[in-house]
């Protein structure tokens, strides 16, 4: 009975104008937005591959240990494709730098700023409105419809319970549209595949068919919509009129009050009040440096010796390496103390803002919680690995790197004792006061000549340090956690299950006339 | 045709649908009102900082034109007092512009936002119209007709000696009127919380600029009126009617302009951050190359035989930086811009243009930004230039870079600190253009659109089968 109930929804829906509307509408736009993004990915992945190599040959010229600041680029996510998230709008570069420890990441690969402010048109998007709009319009007329039509009492006649009706009704519309997300889906991959040439891992695979699984998931939910709708309101007009409402308030305004009344309840702290602290200590720091440099003169003695600081008149003040080296390790040792004072302050005051940021967007879950729309995003970003939890996961992989980088040379004994702070490699020829004494008189008599100082510095003395010296950095693009996905999927199970429970309780109590 | 309208505006405003809408709307326009009092004085105090940083910064330097022209500022343009109308995802754009005398540095992010909550539509009179009263429009007017024959009273009116063009005024500007009521009722509340709650200033500029939002917005919800009307005289039944409306809805307001947004970004193609740098470094080494060897040294003394190549080298490495970001940043503009333009057929993209427009935000704010950085920088430097023109003791080269300079090229002569022009004064108090413009243009289309659509509507109705 129930497949014979269920095979008549189907074919019924089939036959009707909004099926094709919805069927056209929704697969044209799959299909187009992924196929753009499609080929914005691919142009972010040649320009990531661009960045990598180019980064990759600098890191060839270094000299000195205290020159290395590596550039980590973050590749795009495969995924993005069907949501955006967050992986365009936040940087994907982040120079590793020996007084600072990353915070946020800069540079894009081609992104237009003005546009990845926007609200991305993918799946996402497409989803959220279209396919729940279509879901709602399938149904609304489901049981008022056919009451309307005398054809209720008919089958109602056939012996079927209720139940089965009502499940053969809303299986018949979850199938309908399941069709064109399907559709669309397969079309798009399809043409990925063989047009952009884009081969997805059997991971991503499986992230595909969770990003088609929790799209239909969504889209059910506002067929139990319209089915509960069109079972407690007697007139279909009315029906649809009491989705509609529902649906505007959960998928389009709530998300938008809620980030909006976040940002009132649980305001931020000022972030140029901080940046203009980060600046004022950087000053103060600077006065520090200088009044350190006065006191020990010899503060760029082996300390920028390979690079451009033979200019320095400092650089001949010292007659004996011994002498120099002193102050410039006093220097050093006291620079230091000034920097990693201004570290402090500075991440305490990061601390802060981080933690009123935490608050804020809790409290948007918090308003969101009942928008089905809310859950659907965060299903689909941590699907497609572009949520803000993965950019952060770049970030703390980027501080690991630079740990792991200072500990590295650190261990090799190019490092003075503290973390922060590095002399350049020790040439033995430097500490010999002959040599050095030698080595001057050249400097000299080349400057003289009217040769640049890159003409015959740099690489004559030291060795270069090499490309393998350097950890490599580990981050994979795609990392699904699991929790992130499974909560928000099972809110809208649980949001599916209520509202087919309570249609289906008025439905018991149906007058069928 | 006076006693249709009016049956059609007391028929509206009774119907259960209208009432739950409107109080729906009249929610967000409140919401609006709490939201957008609170994120402006947010905002204004983040601008009273940055004038404060800058202030301290310049009263400090004026003992020394040099050291006040290599001063960095960090220019953040005041809010916009009409966010409320169209906030343009403002807290996402680059809003400090980085500049010295010599040079411009490109763009910062400096918001009170957070990183953690997506990008959604914010509440402002762009989504409110654009989504919520458009959805209205359509609720009230997707039966007029059909929902007219099926309980018969159509045929009833129709007796009656009323030509179908007095039925069709009637239906249509009482359906307008109906919104329209509940549009003005929203904005009224909106401006009463925003004077309650010490808001936005609203003074002659403002309210002449939300004049031109509340013209527009009746245009944009006409439109919606005569489409409810076209596609009504064209079904035989209500639920069919609000279905292709529906669709016809959905397509305009979220899938046009998004498809939009696509397309601009395959057509105008933004060089990436390596391009850019690349291209940087390239032209930096041709500026290099142009100038004999030693335009880089320097022993102390400003009149030294190789100083004019030094301001030579040094002029056109700032001027590289300027046209590479210059360029850089205008082809993100026009990226956006024809985004804007693709967005045009569909009449949310219009109106979201036009309200960005009238409030200076979004793309129309980052370009006000990115031009005034530019005027800015070359008044500031104009101003230094003649002051060093007066002293004798400098030899006139005028160079620098980011937080650098030689000793003595250019005069050390204190200024008084009232003079130094300052950037706050490309902007208006409310954040608005000094010289605002006129919507005219989307006004033209829009009136355009309703004609047309009204063309249609009406001979949709004259060949009606009222049976």
């Amino acid at each position: 009975m129930f497949i014979v109930l269920l095979w008549k929804e189907i074919r019924e829906h089939l036959m009707t104008f909004r099926f094709a509307a919805a069927l056209v509408t929704i697969t044209l736009l799959i299909v187009c937005s992924v196929w753009f993004l499609g080929e914005d990915y691919q142009r972010r992945l040649n320009s990531y591959l661009q960045a990598s190599e180019a980064a990759a040959l600098l890191e060839r010229e270094y000299v000195v240990p205290s020159e290395i600041s590596p550039t980590l680029f973050r590749p795009p996510s495969p995924l993005s494709m069907f949501t955006q998230g967050e992986d365009r709008r936040f940087g994907n570069s982040i120079q590793i730098k020996r007084w600072e420890v990353p915070r946020e990441a800069t540079g894009n690969y081609g992104t237009g700023l003005l546009m990845a402010a926007q609200a991305p048109f993918d799946l996402f998007t497409i989803v959220a409105t279209v396919v729940s709009l279509f879901g709602i319009l399938l149904t609304y007329d489901a049981i008022s419809g056919e009451r309307e039509r005398g054809l209720l009492r008919v089958q109602s006649s056939y012996g079927a319970s209720r139940l089965t009706l009502y499940s053969a009704k809303f299986l018949g519309a979850a199938v309908c549209l399941t069709i064109p997300i399907v559709l669309g889906l397969t079309a798009s991959l399809v043409a990925l595949n063989f047009i952009l040439d884009i081969v997805f891992t059997p991971g991503e695979w499986l992230a595909v068919g969770g990003v088609a699984f929790a799209s239909v998931l969504y889209g059910t939910v506002f067929v139990a919509l319209g089915l509960g709708c069109s079972v407690l309101v007697r007139r279909s007009s009315a029906a649809i009129v009491l989705a509609l409402l529902v649906w505007t308030i959960t998928v389009v305004v709530v998300p938008s009050v809620a980030q909006g009344a976040a940002g009132t309840l649980s305001p931020l702290d000022s972030q140029f009040a901080i940046s203009s602290l980060e600046r004022g200590t950087e000053a103060d720091a600077r006065k520090k440096h200088e009044e350190l440099a006065d006191k020990y003169p010899a503060y760029e003695f082996g300390y920028w010796t390979s690079s451009f600081s033979i200019k320095s008149e400092r650089f001949f003040k010292y007659d004996s390496w011994e002498q120099g080296y002193r102050d410039a390790e006093s220097f050093i040792r006291g620079l230091e103390l000034v920097m990693q004072a201004r570290a402090d302050t500075i991440r305490q005051a990061y601390r802060e803002s981080e933690a009123r940021k935490a608050e804020q967007s809790e409290t948007e879950q918090l308003l969101a919680v009942f928008s089905p729309s809310h859950h659907l995003r965060h299903a689909l970003t941590s699907l497609t690995s572009t949520n803000y939890s993965r950019y952060e996961d770049y970030l703390e992989a980027a501080r690991r790197y630079r740990a792991e980088l200072l500990d590295n040379f650190r261990r090799k004994g190019y490092f003075s004792d503290n973390v922060l702070s590095f002399f350049s490699q020790r040439d033995p020829e430097e500490i010999d006061d002959a040599k050095y004494g030698e080595r001057v008189a050249y400097y000299r008599s080349q400057l003289e000549s009217g040769k640049r100082y890159d003409e015959f510095m740099g690489p004559k003395f030291l060795e270069p340090v090499s490309a393998s010296d350097l950890p490599p950095f580990e981050y994979s693009f795609f990392g699904m956690d699991s929790g992130s996905v499974i909560w928000p999927l099972g809110i809208l199970a649980i949001e599916l299950a209520l509202l087919l429970a309570t249609g289906l309780a008025v439905f018991q109590r149906y007058d069928i006339r | 045709m006076l006693t249709i309208t009016k049956r059609q505006i007391l028929d509206s405003l009774l119907d259960a649908k209208f009432i739950f809408m409107a109080l729906l709307i009249l929610l967000a326009f409140a919401s609006n009102g709490v939201i957008f009092s609170a994120q402006y004085s947010q905002l204004k105090e983040d601008y009273r900082v940055s004038e404060a940083e800058n202030s301290n910064l310049m009263r400090g330097r004026c003992d020394n034109l040099q050291r006040l022209a290599i001063m960095e500022q960090r220019i953040l343009p005041p809010p916009s007092a009409l966010a409320f109308i169209a906030e343009g995802n403002s807290d996402t754009l680059p809003n400090v512009s980085l500049l010295n005398a010599f040079n411009r540095y490109g763009y910062e992010f400096q918001h009170r936002s957070d990183d953690r909550i997506p990008v959604l539509p914010s509440l402002d009179w762009n989504f409110i119209v654009g989504i919520l009263l458009t959805l209205l429009a359509i609720l009230v007017s997707y039966n007029a007709v059909c929902g007219e024959r099926r309980d018969g009273t159509l045929r009833l009116v129709l007796a009656h000696p009323v030509s179908r063009l007095k039925l069709f005024l009637g239906k249509y500007i009482g359906l307008l009127l109906a919104i329209t009521i509940c549009f003005l009722v929203g904005v009224a509340l909106n401006l009463v919380i925003f004077v309650l709650l010490d808001g936005p200033p609203l003074d002659g500029t403002t309210i002449q600029q939300i004049g031109w939002a509340v013209l527009l917005s009746i245009c944009t919800l006409s439109l919606f009126v005569l489409a409810g009307l076209t596609v009504s005289s064209m079904t035989q039944r209500p639920a069919v009617s609000l279905v292709v409306l529906l669709v016809f809805w959905i397509i305009v307001a979220f899938a046009l302009p998004g498809l939009g947004r696509l397309i601009a970004e395959q057509v105008v193609e933004v060089p990436t951050q390596a391009e850019v740098q690349a291209e940087t470094a390239e032209r930096l080494q041709q500026a290099e190359d142009s100038v004999p060897n030693y335009a880089n040294f320097w022993n102390g003394d400003p009149f030294a035989q190789n100083i004019p190549y030094r301001a030579e080298l040094w002029t056109s490495r700032n001027e590289v930086i300027m046209a590479v970001n210059d360029s850089y940043f205008e082809a993100q503009i026009n990226q956006a811009s024809l985004a804007k333009l693709l967005a045009f057929i569909s009449p949310q993209g219009i109106i979201a243009d036009s309200f960005q427009n009238l409030s200076s935000t979004g793309v129309y704010g980052f370009r006000r930004l990115h031009e005034n950085a530019k005027r800015y920088r070359s008044i500031l430097n104009r101003f230094l230039v003649t002051r060093d023109a007066a002293d004798s003791g400098t030899p006139h080269l005028v160079y620098g870079g980011r937080g650098f300079f030689d000793p003595g090229t250019f005069s050390q002569k204190p200024v008084s600190y009232s003079a130094v022009p300052r950037a706050a004064s490309l902007w208006s108090e409310t954040g608005l253009p000094v010289e605002t413009e006129m919507p005219l243009i989307h006004l033209i289309i829009l009136l355009a659109a309703n004609l047309n659509m009204a063309m249609i509507a009406f001979i949709a109705l004259a060949r009606y089968d009222p049976r």
